[in-house]
């Protein structure tokens, strides 16, 4: 198995547009659809100055959400995979960005909470670790001001508690 | 293999299910050295082969409730534990190590899931 470093610096925009491409390129095969548009075309019409990388930032965070989204066939697997993110990973950077994305969609948080429920009943102590999906609700209340997501602390602590 | 004679295969007891079985296929996938991506991918493209249709179409037009699969019917539940033990073994004999970047390995992992649920597809009555 390979052993990911963790990133030095952040991406520079070359790779965060090369990025951004496979993600558009990844979310419409999930959809089986052919795109009818350049992905340049897309991300100007619904997320501005191409020659911000804000603009780039928030692109591939919106392909990135939905695509998992697309994905979801177990709604745990948001909390082990899509977002148990760790300094190792290339979209490590853009986690919160990917997050607050993911929220946005209309069932996004109902997918959460149904995941950890999942994840907290029917898994072992062993295959519950998601430490990387904690930190990252926990920075959101950080972020945010306020825990929007309503997970943070009693949600875990008590599901856990139910399933040990 | 032997299985009588493999004593890791042997001292494994409990019942198996559908989330046994998917946990075996995604430490596969992790094992292959798939990136956070991989398993997604794999997914998306397991689904494709095996019911024809996307994801979302699946939970929608047989009244699932997306993000359980508990929730589809048996016969799709059942489809996708026999493709997923099927791939799990196939990425268990798959070289990795010509594989020169982290797309590439996603790609075998997914190309390997594909055709593993393409020959599960052939045994299902649909």
């Amino acid at each position: 198995m390979r052993k990911n470093k963790t990133r030095d610096a952040p991406m520079k925009l070359p790779e965060l547009k090369r990025r951004t491409e496979e993600a558009w390129q990844d979310l419409h095969e999930s959809y089986g659809a052919i795109a009818t548009g350049s992905c340049k075309d897309e991300v100007r019409a619904n997320f501005g100055d191409l020659r911000k990388r804000s603009t780039w930032v928030q692109a591939l965070a919106s392909f990135e959400a939905r695509f998992h989204h697309a994905a979801c066939l177990d709604a745990w697997s948001l909390i082990l995979h899509s977002f148990n993110v760790t300094p190792d990973r290339w979209d490590y950077e853009i986690r919160h960005e990917f997050f607050e994305a993911f929220l946005q969609l209309p069932d996004g948080l109902e997918l959460l909470k149904m995941g950890l429920e999942q994840l907290f009943t029917y898994f072992t102590a062993e295959e519950q670790e998601c430490n990387g999906f904690l930190e990252l609700v926990s920075e959101q209340r950080e972020r945010r001001g306020f825990d929007a997501v309503g997970l943070i602390g009693r949600q875990p602590a008590a599901l856990k508690a139910t399933a040990s | 293999m032997d299985l009588l004679e493999d004593n890791q295969q042997l001292s494994k007891r409990r019942r198996v299910d559908g989330a046994i079985v998917n946990r075996d296929f995604r430490d596969a996938i992790h094992g292959s050295g798939g990136s956070q991506k991989a398993y997604p991918k794999a997914v998306i493209a397991e689904t494709k082969e095996l019911f024809g249709c996307e994801l979302d179409e699946l939970y929608q037009s047989t009244g699932g409730k997306k993000g359980n699969r508990g929730t589809l019917p048996e016969a799709a539940q059942k489809a996708y534990m026999a493709s997923e033990i099927r791939a799990t073994h196939e990425l268990g004999r798959t070289e990795f190590y010509d594989c020169d970047n982290p797309d590439e390995v996603d790609r075998k992992i997914v190309s390997t899931t594909r055709a593993a649920a393409k020959e599960t597809r052939k045994w299902l009555p649909w």
